[in-house]
């Protein structure tokens, strides 16, 4: 599939190529199509034999041989190059040839020009794809990954939490506090346009503060405690006067029994009813199932109220595992990942099912790279949250 | 603060109390017990809101609860739906016929107050604690049954927490951190002294888990396997379904089915196979359960209920059990 044009805008050239490059994955991998795909790991040639010339003198070697076939070279961001061609391609043997001839002396042509075949490889394509777009295995969020890097660290105990508490409540949180944006983006339309702001704190940056060297990943009953003393202090400072001076449309993640705090129901009170709706309460799947009847209230509470309310930070991938109405919720906040770009065709159809047929009621977020834009597009998602966007609304 | 074993003074009435006794006393107003919430906060904050709509007081005694006092008997009767609506019990008053009510709580709150109640068991050293409990308590070997042809078919035995044993403060995250405390205790008996010796080993075993992310290896599970029943499973707490697909590839790996605790009414649409990777789903029982509609009741186990109410609705519904044996 063509990136959108909107998109392209935003888009280099080797990331148009990549994106085109996954594109071509899919649907291999959709409709059975067999393709002989040969990768060029130029990004791993030594750098004293990888200046530009010698990038140059490569390709120019390499091109002459693809340009009469039905091969199509791909460059991708990462300076690799990705030939693909219909079976039997023999013309790509003839690349791979001239590839271990050009490196000979290296002793690592044979890693450097690997074949991979379509459909049956189009994860491990796909997985290139990423790599060159700068999305691998370490932009995955740390929960994704079965005993996780997050795990460093001792377990801490519940005195622990309790100094961290305490601590807590003597610390200036201000300097913490991050703003990220949700904004409407249509392909076709223009810029990014702001929607709403969202307060977030960096929990592992204060975890690691409130308790160093120790790490809440293995006990998350004890991580909600610490989090529930996080919300009350960001519910006080919300509730102030002068916060509520101008207030505009915001996003507050919460514990669902944050709602049943003093805290909340000081801001509540301070809140004129007609700017509840303007106040989106964010709740998480893990917090939800942690404790249903908080949730239910306050989700009741919330409806009560007049508040906008949000499933909030959702993996994608479980979205088909929700009830149809999302709890109840009023939007859905799906976290990007680039696992979603691996699904097959069932996965990505009962994906696509899952959604609300109301794609207004859908944000994408971590959309930190252009291809999550191109993912969301390509499912009728026009509002947005990440890096990507937060770039474009800079000045 | 008084002597010891001299009463306190009764709390003195203020001058707003005095204004809506008196409106009580001699108006047609009306008013709302609300004795218990399970938000006191929010039930107070909503009170407020009809109070200050129409000139009344939320009057807090020391016994606990709230009164609406001085509001208008529709504001009270649309209170009193808001409240039922959360599940929340109250009780509509009508002034002056019900000024009885008031004035014994006025007397209740005069009165000296109750012994203070024993204090709640601390936090600190809560992990030695569990980790000095003698092996075999704060642990059970339970029962996993259902009615087949009119008689008790034995299915499973679940290796399960006793979280009562471990009392901690009020508060779902304390709860919750016990439970794991007692659930890490299993994993590492098994470990350590391998499976309980009572267990039936023609079962298929269910082991409590804690709520953590998945490790990177599990314990095997006891020998025997049950092609297309049940077959050994993990018993994880329902938010690690957050991570499902994570937990249901290294379950398997390791020859472990998955099964779900913490089942609620509000829930049910996910205890199916079809939305969660595992065949049973464990609920507590309660008068709401038995009201809901399962999406596969056959894969429900009741917990918590072996009253008449749960057996028939078990027996219609082809659910199961869970009876802990003593």
């Amino acid at each position: 599939m063509e990136a959108a044009p909107a998109l392209n805008r935003m888009l280099g050239s080797s990331q148009r190529e990549a994106l085109a490059l996954a594109a071509l994955a899919r649907e291999s991998a959709a409709a059975g199509v067999e393709q002989r795909v040969m990768h060029l790991r130029l990004s791993a040639i030594p750098s004293n034999h990888n200046r530009l010339h010698h990038q140059r003198l490569l390709r120019e070697a390499l091109l002459p041989l693809l340009r009469p076939t039905r091969a199509r070279l791909y460059d991708l961001p990462s300076g690799d190059l990705v030939a693909v061609s219909p079976p039997p391609g023999e013309h790509l043997d003839l690349v791979r040839a001239v590839m271990l001839k050009l490196l000979d002396g290296e002793g690592e042509g044979a890693a450097i020009a690997q074949e991979l075949r379509l459909p049956q490889q189009a994860a491990a394509l796909l997985a290139v794809v990423e790599s060159a777009l700068g999305m691998g295995a370490g932009h995955w969020p740390a929960a994704a990954m079965p005993g996780g890097a997050e795990a460093a660290g001792a377990q801490p105990q519940a005195a622990d939490i309790l100094a961290a508490e305490a601590a807590l409540a003597q610390a200036d949180l201000s300097v913490h506090h991050r703003w990220q944006t949700i904004c409407l983006l249509v392909d076709g339309g223009p810029g990014p346009q702001p929607l709403w702001r969202e307060q977030r704190l960096p929990a592992a940056d204060l975890e690691a503060a409130l308790l160093p060297r120790q790490s809440l990943h293995a006990t998350p009953w004890l991580r909600r405690r610490l989090r529930a003393r996080l919300d009350k202090r960001v519910l006080a400072q919300w509730a102030r006067p002068e916060e509520l001076r101008g207030f505009s449309p915001s996003g507050l993640p919460l514990l669902p029994a944050s709602l049943g705090e003093e805290e909340f129901l000081r801001l509540d009170a301070a809140l004129p009813s007609a700017m509840r709706p303007q106040l989106t309460l964010g709740f998480s799947l893990p917090d939800i199932l942690a404790d249903p009847q908080a949730f239910a209230m306050a989700r009741r509470f919330a409806g009560l109220r007049g508040y906008g309310t949000a499933l909030d930070d959702l993996d994608a991938g479980l979205l088909p595992m929700l009830p149809e109405d999302n709890f109840g919720l009023g939007t859905v906040k799906l976290r990007f990942s680039t696992a979603l770009l691996a699904l097959d065709g069932p996965g990505r159809a009962a994906l696509e099912a899952a959604l609300p047929a109301e794609r207004a009621r859908v944000v994408l977020t971590g959309a930190d790279e252009p291809i999550a834009i191109g993912w969301g597009w390509e499912r009728g998602i026009t509002r947005f949250q990440g890096r990507v966007i937060e770039q474009s609304l800079s000045p | 603060m008084p002597a010891a074993g001299q009463a306190a003074p009764a709390p003195r009435r203020s001058a707003a109390l005095s204004e809506a006794l008196r409106r009580c006393q001699t108006d047609g107003s009306a008013g709302l017990v609300v004795g218990w919430a399970e938000w006191p906060q929010m039930a107070a904050s909503l009170l407020e809101d009809v109070a200050q709509a129409t000139a009344a007081l939320v009057w807090r005694p020391r016994q606990g609860g709230f009164w609406l006092l001085g509001t208008m008997p529709g504001a009270a009767r649309d209170t009193l739906a808001l409240f039922e609506s959360l599940g929340w019990p109250a009780r509509i008053l009508l002034f002056p016929a019900d000024i009885a009510v008031l004035e014994a709580a006025l007397a209740e709150d005069a009165a000296p107050p109750a012994l203070p109640v024993a204090a709640t068991p601390g936090l600190i050293g809560i992990e030695e604690r569990a980790e000095g409990m003698p092996a075999g308590t704060g642990q059970s070997l339970a029962t996993i049954w259902r009615w087949q042809a009119g008689s008790p078919k034995l299915l499973a035995q679940r290796w399960m927490v006793e979280a009562e044993a471990l009392p901690t403060p009020p508060g779902r995250d304390w709860a919750g951190h016990a439970h794991d405390l007692l659930a890490s205790r299993l994993l590492e008996q098994a470990a350590r002294l391998g499976w309980p010796g009572a267990r039936k080993h023609k079962l298929p075993l269910l082991l409590d888990m804690p709520w953590m992310p998945p490790p990177r290896s599990l314990p095997a599970p006891p020998p025997g396997v049950w092609p297309g029943g049940c077959g050994h499973a993990l018993v994880l707490p329902l938010p690690a379904a957050a991570e499902a697909g994570a937990w249901a590839a290294l379950a398997a790996d390791h020859g472990w089915q998955l099964a779900w605790a913490g089942l609620t009414p509000a829930l049910a649409h996910l205890a199916t196979p079809q939305r969660l990777p595992g065949r049973l789903f464990f609920a507590e029982y309660n008068p709401l359960v038995a009201s809901t509609a399962w999406p596969a009741p056959e894969c429900l186990v009741l917990q918590g209920g072996e009253g008449r109410e749960a057996l028939d609705f078990a027996a219609k519904h082809g659910s199961s059990l869970c009876s802990r044996v003593c």
